[in-house]
């Protein structure tokens, strides 16, 4: 059980919107994961660093997407961290 | 593919933390004052051929340090060797993708010695400064993704219909 209340979605925020949009967009996903929800009671910190993961982890470096995802995976692992 | 990957960390893990136990100095760092844990053996009649077959395929002129202090047992060197190199070596995986992984374990694990060898292989095979650095960058965004995670113990949800038990 996470040590915090995970927040859910605010209907009130456009701004919170927007941010778990591009995260669902990002990760192609059709909910918003824990971990992106988590951060949202920092909502500035939160937005920075999913701008952040968009200049590395997408596709306009020199490693595709996918071996950049299979080098989170690894680094998770040496962590051996489940999330 | 995933298999693969997890293999070369499996190989790279283990073949790291050996080398950092034993407190090999990085094999390109010049001028290192550190002093192995156990005496590195010379060559032997027996292990001679082997460790330059290792040295080749490297293409360094002697054999890393690390597997140097694994031919106190020519056996075990052979046998552990046999299955780092059927790992290392190209397969979906390109050698190059396996050593920038070896190279992210080393990182992530926080090896001077895996991260000096696998940075200079992975420069020998071909990768490039942007390469490098990305796969660097990647290991910075994820150790401290790790650690947001577990200190606020989330559980894995991106797949919620595998359900908790994962599948």
């Amino acid at each position: 059980m996470p040590t915090i209340p995970i927040p859910e979605l605010d209907d009130n925020s456009a701004e919170q919107h927007a941010y778990f949009d591009a995260i669902k967009k990002r990760m192609n996903l059709d909910h918003v994961p824990l971990i992106s929800r988590a951060m949202v009671y920092k909502l500035d910190t939160a937005i920075g660093h999913s701008r952040g993961m968009s200049v590395l982890m997408g596709s306009n470096g020199v490693l595709p997407g996918w071996f950049k995802e299979m080098l989170a995976v690894v680094t998770s692992a040496v962590y051996a961290c489940d999330y | 593919m995933w298999v693969e990957a997890h293999f070369v960390v499996m190989a790279v893990h283990g073949l790291i933390r050996l080398a950092d136990g034993l407190r090999l100095a990085p094999e390109f760092e010049e001028g290192s004052s550190r002093r192995p844990m156990i005496a590195i053996p010379d060559d032997k009649p027996d292990t001679t051929d082997l460790l330059g077959e290792i040295a080749k395929f490297f293409e360094m002129e002697r054999a890393p340090a690390v597997f140097r202090a694994l031919g106190r047992r020519p056996l075990y060197l052979k046998m552990t060797w046999r299955w780092i190199r059927s790992i290392l070596e190209p397969d979906l995986l390109s050698r190059e993708r396996k050593t920038l992984i070896a190279l992210a374990v080393s990182a992530a694990a926080g090896s001077d010695y895996g991260t000096d060898f696998f940075g200079h292989e992975a420069r020998r095979l071909g990768a490039d400064e942007e390469a490098i650095w990305e796969v660097l960058c990647v290991v910075q965004r994820f150790a401290g993704l790790t650690k947001f995670a577990s200190g606020l113990d989330l559980r894995p949800d991106f797949f919620p219909e595998w359900g908790e038990d994962g599948g």
